[in-house]
């Protein structure tokens, strides 16, 4: 036994010495996801005219302070805020799985919605603000808040613990 | 209490033997997810996982120069180096130039 220390639990009904992994509740042999931080980030957006065919760009980033592309969750692609001209926060996670509206100025070409991303100093927020071919569109003033869960877990590095 | 062997770890200002699930840091009661492998897809587009079942698994792709997203690319992206798995391999779907990704395995199947 190549490492002669650390902890196994079974699951119920299965050997502890069961070489299989997935028959595990818990191993040190490999690796857990362990939580750094939670929190929010916000984008404080104005209200705003954007003449037709222009848009905007809003960020907001949180440093992360971990080596590498740490793992984060949840993933937020094209997270659509329907309410783009109300007043109302708009909760990203919220929407994490909308897909923008497919309709003569879209898609993905006008209104508002959100992208998350991560680099290795930051988690940014991404809002992104644009009219439409031939129609200005009014945003309301609002923020736009991003609950982030950050693990201490490296993703950009190649491991192998079976 | 029938399961008679196991862990807890309670969270600081709980009792681990009174203490919620919620405020439990572990419980050997639940599975938690255990990582198998890391898996560098950047310049590959089919890698076998040796895992011998459907894992769970996560990935993180490059959306631009530095900037890297978890899970699937945005749908203005088309389906640009989307990731999947069945029992045997990792797939990573290319439309153009070769993408970085990162993909995490578990040892915890997918599909139990």
């Amino acid at each position: 036994m190549s490492s002669p220390y650390g902890i196994k639990i079974s699951k119920s009904g299965h050997s502890v010495y069961d070489l299989s992994g997935s028959n595990l509740v818990l191993s040190s042999v490999g690796n857990t996801l362990k939580i750094k931080v939670t929190g929010t980030i916000t984008d404080s957006l104005p209200g705003e005219t954007i003449p037709e065919e222009t848009s905007k760009k809003y960020t907001a980033t949180y440093a992360h302070g971990l080596t590498g592309l740490p793992m984060y969750w949840p993933d937020i692609h094209d997270a659509y805020n329907d309410n783009y001209d109300s007043t109302d926060d708009f909760i990203v996670n919220d929407s994490a799985k909308v897909e923008p509206p497919v309709g003569p100025y879209s898609p993905w070409t006008s209104g508002e919605w959100c992208e998350v991303y991560i680099d290795s100093t930051n988690i940014t927020l991404v809002t992104n603000r644009a009219s439409a071919l031939g129609l200005a569109l009014t945003f309301g003033e609002h923020d736009v808040i991003y609950y982030y869960t950050i693990f201490y877990n490296r993703m950009d590095e190649e491991v192998d613990y079976t | 209490m029938s399961d008679v062997y196991g862990i807890k770890v309670s969270r600081q200002g709980h009792d681990v033997k009174s203490a919620a699930d919620t405020n439990l840091s572990f419980s050997s009661e639940f599975n938690t997810l255990k990582i198998a492998k890391i898996i560098d897809m950047t310049t590959e587009t089919e890698v076998a996982h040796g895992l011998g079942y459907i894992p769970t698994f996560v990935f993180l792709r490059c959306n631009k120069a530095g900037e890297y997203m978890m899970g699937n690319p945005p749908y203005t992206e088309g389906m640009l180096s989307s990731v999947y798995v069945d029992g045997t391999n990792i797939y990573k779907l290319v439309a153009a130039a070769s993408v970085a990704a990162y993909v995490v395995l578990f040892s915890d199947k997918l599909d139990e």
